[in-house]
């Protein structure tokens, strides 16, 4: 759509509009900001809490710096208290903590002597997933000659029915595990099939909430858009999490998807920083910008067979001559010969 | 290469020539040819002039536009055998008419007799210094002041004109002087006055005998910077803004007001203009006096106003009079003309995108007149004519109409009624459907009690509604919202009241604000059906303005508005929890208020000062300063307002906007006031302003007072501008230097944009130059070319970048506006070419060629930036109008 009407636009001026792409001349900026990743999982015992900080020199983009020197720790119903420590060098601080349902948590981080807090998060009741189909469609994409084509798709959908007394967040994560056959040839006369686990969300957002719904029933809301390719030759276990989290949490996940959908348009709200819900406690020099929240985890495995993707092509075939993943299919990475549970 | 174009564009459109001789000479040659008689008065006559090379060969018509090629004198014949002939640059383009006296005068040049009269006491005559001198110039039948008469002292080129009740101001030392005093519709005339002190003089005007159609010779220059009381003020006629190049063809008053120093925009394409740092929403925009809450069709690539019914605009960017209240940076005085009283006529235009026409004339003469005006764009047939199918599925049109009646109440009284509507629509396809509608309508009442006191009573309603529709599947929704305001401002305007000149009265405006509403569009629509409360406002004021020359060089101008504002219920006051940040998870309490009851109540003393001291004959140097007071202003975080932008009335979160405005200005005349050249400082400092939280969320947010901030402005620059009124190349450079900031004061963090520190605003861009020029080639053609540079406004740009999961490169901004867009500059060039100058013709029309964006710049209309898994952001300019764009636009007057 937003593509679409900048095209309108174009129009409306006698098509003598463009985007080209311009120099970024950014002066340097002293803003710093601690980055905190700490998404807490019911269904998961040893919790992690990743902080980082940015780059303050504006000119280049390097990676995050860890932060390995900060005080870490979580407050159960503001009793009880979880140290995090650090387990790498990378800003990755680790504990052990089970969490309890209807209980609040609270993320505290000490650095250079200003505290953060985080909200109290609740850890909610878990909402079951709901159903999960796909469907198959077109859609425009920049091929890598940077011309318009079309390609096939698949959607991953879901019809959930929430509840309606009760303002509900969702957030899915999604990964993949798919069969990887080998052929048979000379060298390889037993051919096998792996099993092969895949990250298929990445930058992929899926959120869900029955604010300003009528009524809880939600019906084909995407989760997932994926080009099928011969992963999905044989059969395709994706594996859902469906995590109920805050309305914070939520929030921040909503923030980052319009980010992410931004077109220059003019009326558009100008970017700004997306804090998420964990905030110094006095003036600092340092913000600090992440989230953190409980969420209670649901699960569920969906299959994709061939026949609902329009039978792709398989990828390893006599003729040219086969990839050596072909010939031994745990030279991909991530696979396994041990059939999982989903198949 | 300019050179060039001209030159071609003049040898197509003219005669050849041979030969320049003396004006005697050529006058005889013509009048023994063609057997008639030439008359122009000596002083306007040119030494050389061309002549053809053989007269007789030729029509009369081409022999006189040669006799007058490369001068600024134009000609029309006036009964059988005359040829009258005068100044062009004094001569109204488009409204032609001249009195038969004047004519007369002008045949009688040599025979001079003036009305004589005397001001001042012959007894006691002061002899040091300059006396103030009212005019008091009248209807000799109606006993009624006229307004906007034009008086010029022919000794000193000192030109003014008169006021609401018909009294024109002059500063002359003791002595004899004679006033040309002129009048559209009048006879003319040139009276000898004696001065020996201070003093008033009446004077009579008549009804011209005949009205002859063509020319109306009248002041170059009227009153000017030097001798205006107001520092900051800009004026501009209806000609000023159609000679200056529009973009297709459409003659526009915004984009002509962009060309002045201290008025910018954030970009084309965008509603509203900036004033001396102010925002858009901190303009009081009146047409006639009502008050519009969106002067833009297309989403601003236009202005509501029709050039063909516009008299005049006055823009206040420094001095702010008393009687004007409500906005903080300025006051946009758009006054439309009235339908002639004494015959039907009619202009009109057509354009690439739009058209206009526009009838005037007496519906009883002499007594009630009445203007018709209206535009229309037409195009959609572009969009339909496109293959694509979401392209052809969408619109952009607008229309808009105005009539304004004028009734004649005897020989004092005068009563204006006029009705405005206006119309847009914008969709795209089945993605969105912006439409937004102004109506208004006002009467005004003008009544002459005696020469010296007046009484003005205005009244006026406006009502904008807008509408967003998204019919996407599933979640379709209509929302609106708007303003409607009524206005009622009687006031009475006092000349000579003690030694004083004053205006004193009162001012009502009471705001309903629909805050917005949304509904589903179709049954199957998950979209629930919500509204905000609507908010009302009650602003109350009472003001005088008040004049006096200190002395012979120095006069003062003090101002006091006391201005009371209610906000009224129904409503909700929402307690939140004290010492903690505002958002919604913190509130404790909401009262209910009734309706009509007080929610929350301001009050301010606003005082307006203003001193102008005459340095010298050619010089002046003024000062100002005011206090401004704004009770409703208009919510949006993005870079340019929307057309359904929430107007939000002062409240028990947010405190009325109050701004403190200091002006100094060195205004220098030279060459018999042929060049106008003024040097002026501004600083604003602005308690109170409204700024917005890191994203905020402004959309049927019925808590939107927890996404504003409290901050506080600043605005502060110098504007330097050379002028030429007269020649054949006239033109204007301007140039602004200026800086418009915020800092707010919060507490908590996403109280503290940029660590409480001053940032720029969305609209801060330091340096502005503008230069317009319009070469008169020959007495019916002209070519304008105009240059615009400003610096790029400043945006948020990412200064990093996280990972968060499974969600990568999330931008990081640093500070708000931390980046600015390129600069912008652009060239635009028109060429007009009229009919010949003819008294007997009744269809006069004109031709005018323009290229907007002669060079093709890529201007950014904005920059956004986007990120690649694993890459640096990548930032991209969005330019519209990036190409030249040519337009021809044909017009005509009957």
């Amino acid at each position: 759509m937003n593509q679409n009407y900048i095209f309108f636009i174009f129009v409306l001026l006698w098509f003598a509009s463009c985007i080209d792409q311009i120099p970024v001349n950014v002066k340097e900026d002293d803003s710093e900001y601690l980055i905190v990743q700490a998404a807490l999982k019911d269904n998961e015992d040893q919790q992690i809490v990743n902080i980082t900080s940015n780059s303050p020199d504006a000119t280049d983009f390097q990676a995050n710096f860890p932060v390995n020197d900060a005080l870490v720790y979580v407050l159960k119903d503001n009793s009880q208290r979880f140290d995090f420590r650090n387990v790498d060098d990378r800003g990755n601080y680790g504990q052990t903590l089970s969490l309890n349902t209807g209980s609040f948590y609270q993320l505290v981080i000490e650095y250079k002597g200003v505290r953060y807090e985080s909200t109290h998060e609740e850890l909610l009741e878990p909402v079951p997933v709901g159903e999960l189909k796909t469907r198959v469609t077109n859609e425009l994409v920049n091929n890598a000659a940077g011309n318009v084509v079309e390609r096939e798709v698949i959607n991953v959908l879901t019809d959930i029915n929430l509840p309606v007394d009760e303002e509900i967040y969702l957030r899915y994560r999604i990964d993949g595990t798919y069969e990887y056959r080998e052929i048979g040839t000379p060298s390889n006369l037993n051919p096998v099939t792996c099993y092969v686990d895949e990250i298929i969300d990445l930058n992929n957002l899926a959120i869900i909430s029955n604010t300003g719904l009528e009524g809880g029933n939600i019906q084909n809301k995407l989760i997932l858009t994926r080009a099928p390719d011969y992963r999905y030759s044989y059969n395709y276990c994706m594996h859902i999490s469906q995590d109920r989290i805050s309305k914070e949490a939520y929030e921040f996940w909503r923030l980052v998807e319009n980010e992410f959908n931004r077109t220059g348009d003019i009326f558009e709200a100008p970017p700004g920083i997306i804090r998420g819900n964990i905030n110094e406690t006095g003036p600092s020099d340092i913000g600090c910008i992440g989230v953190f929240s409980v969420a209670a985890v649901s699960t569920k495995d969906f299959h994709i067979l061939p026949s609902a993707v329009n039978n792709p092509r398989p990828r390893c075939q006599p003729f040219p001559a086969p990839p050596p993943t072909c010939t031994n299919c745990l030279l991909l990475p991530k696979s396994t010969l041990t059939k999982p549970e989903c198949f | 290469m300019k050179t060039s174009f001209l030159l071609l564009f003049t040898l197509i459109f003219a005669n050849p020539i041979y030969g320049q001789i003396e004006y005697e000479e050529a006058k005889q040659v013509l009048e023994k040819a063609f057997n008639v008689q030439i008359h122009c008065p000596k002083k306007f006559q040119p030494s050389q002039v061309a002549l053809l090379e053989n007269v007789s060969d030729h029509s009369l018509e081409e022999n006189m536009d040669a006799l007058l090629n490369n001068t600024t004198l134009v000609f029309f014949k006036y009964n059988e055998g005359h040829i009258i002939i005068g100044p062009e640059n004094i001569i109204e383009g488009e409204i032609k008419e001249v009195s038969v006296k004047a004519e007369n005068e002008l045949l009688r040049e040599n025979e001079p007799q003036f009305e004589s009269y005397a001001v001042g006491d012959p007894q006691n005559i002061v002899k040091v210094g300059e006396h103030e001198i009212k005019l008091y110039i009248y209807d000799d039948n109606l006993k009624d002041g006229l307004i906007g008469v034009t008086a010029i002292v022919q000794e000193s080129d000192q030109a003014s004109i008169t006021d609401e009740i018909g009294i024109v101001e002059l500063s002359l030392g003791t002595g004899n002087y004679l006033i040309d005093i002129n009048y559209l519709g009048y006879l003319s005339k040139t009276i000898q006055l004696n001065v020996f002190g201070p003093g008033r003089v009446e004077i009579a005007l008549s009804k011209e005998a005949v009205t002859l159609e063509e020319v109306t010779i009248s002041a170059s220059a009227g009153q000017n910077s030097i001798t205006r009381e107001e520092i900051g003020l800009e004026a501009l006629s209806a000609r000023e803004i159609k000679r200056v190049p529009a973009l297709m063809g459409e003659a526009d008053v915004i984009k002509s007001l962009l060309l002045l120093p201290g008025v910018s925009t954030v970009g084309e394409g965008s509603s509203g203009i900036n004033i001396r740092g102010g925002s858009v929403d901190q303009n009081l925009i009146l047409q006639d006096g009502i008050p519009l809450f969106n002067a833009s069709h297309v989403l601003g690539l236009f202005s509501l106003f029709n050039p063909d019914v516009v008299q005049s605009i006055e823009l206040y960017k420094g001095s702010l009079p008393a009687r004007f209240g409500g906005r903080v940076a300025s006051v946009m005085d758009v006054e439309l003309k009235e339908g002639d009283f004494t015959r039907w006529k009619g202009t009109g235009g057509l354009g690439l995108i739009s058209s206009r026409l526009t009838f005037e004339g007496p519906i009883i003469p002499e007594k009630v007149s009445l203007l018709l005006g209206g535009r229309f764009s037409f195009s959609d047939y572009i969009f339909s004519s496109i293959r694509v199918a979401e392209i052809r599925e969408s619109r952009a049109n607008f229309y808009d109409g105005n009539a304004k009646l004028t009734f004649r109440l005897g020989s004092k009284g005068k009563l204006k009624l006029s009705a405005y509507n206006s119309y847009d629509r914008f969709k795209f396809d089945d993605n969105f459907d912006f439409n937004w509608r102004t109506t208004a309508g006002s009467a005004n009442f003008n009544y002459v009690f005696n020469p010296g006191t007046s009484l003005i009573v205005k009244s006026s309603y406006s009502n904008y509604l807008s509408e967003l529709i998204d019919p996407t599947v599933g979640s379709s929704f209509s929302y609106s919202n708007g303003i409607s305001n009524f206005k009622l401002k009687p006031y009475l305007q006092l000349n000579d009241f003690l030694t004083l000149n004053a205006f004193a009265g009162l001012e009502i405006n009471h705001y309903n604000i629909a805050s917005g509403s949304i509904a589903p569009l179709t049954d199957e629509s998950s979209q629930t059906e919500f509204d905000l409360d609507p908010q009302k406002g009650l602003e109350v004021a009472a003001f005088i303005d008040l004049t006096k020359n200190l002395s012979d060089y120095i006069s003062l101008t003090a101002g006091l508005r006391y201005s009371q504002f209610r906000n009224l219920g129904p409503g909700e006051i929402k307690i939140y929890e004290e010492g903690e940040e505002r958002i919604r998870e913190n509130v404790q309490d909401i009262k209910t208020v009734g309706n009509n009851k007080v929610l929350k109540f301001f009050d301010a003393f606003e005082p307006r000062t203003s001193l102008k001291v005459i340095t010298s004959p050619i010089s002046s140097l003024k000062m100002s300063f005011n206090i401004t007071n704004q009770y409703i202003s208009q919510l949006f975080n993005t870079t340019s307002v929307t057309p359904v932008d929430l107007w939000y009335a002062s409240n028990t979160y947010v405190d009325p906007i109050r701004a403190f405005n200091y002006s100094l200005g060195y205004f220098l005349s030279l060459d018999e006031n042929k060049w106008e050249n003024s040097l002026e400082v501004f600083y604003r400092d602005i308690k109170n302003t409204i700024e917005y939280k890191d994203i905020a969320e402004l959309f049927l947010n019925p808590f939107v007072e927890t996404e504003l901030l409290n901050a506080i402005g600043r605005a502060y620059g110098v504007e330097f501008s050379i002028k030429k009124n007269i020649g054949r190349i006239t033109g204007r450079l301007s140039y602004t230097y200026s800086r418009t900031e915020s800092k707010t004061q919060g507490i908590f963090p996403r109280e503290r944009i940029n660590n409480n520190n001053w940032f720029p605003s969305n609209y801060d861009r330091p340096h502005d130059l503008s230069l317009i020029s319009t070469l008169q080639i020959t007495q019916r053609s002209y070519a304008s070319v105009n240059f615009v540079y400003s610096s790029g406004r400043p945006v948020s740009a990412p200064t990093g970048n996280i990972s968060v999961g499974n969600v990568r490169n999330i931008p990081v901004y640093g500070s708000r506006n931390n980046f600015r867009i390129p600069d912008y500059h652009r060239m635009d060039f028109s060429y007009t070419v009229e009919q010949s100058h003819k008294k007997d013709q009744k269809w006069r029309s004109s031709w005018t060629f323009s290229v907007y964006n002669l060079y093709g710049r890529r201007n950014a209309f904005s920059v956004f930036f986007t990120q690649k898994p694993f890459q640096s952001p990548v930032a991209n300019r969005l330019s519209i109008l990036a190409r030249p764009i040519p337009s021809l636009t044909y017009n005509f007057n009957f």
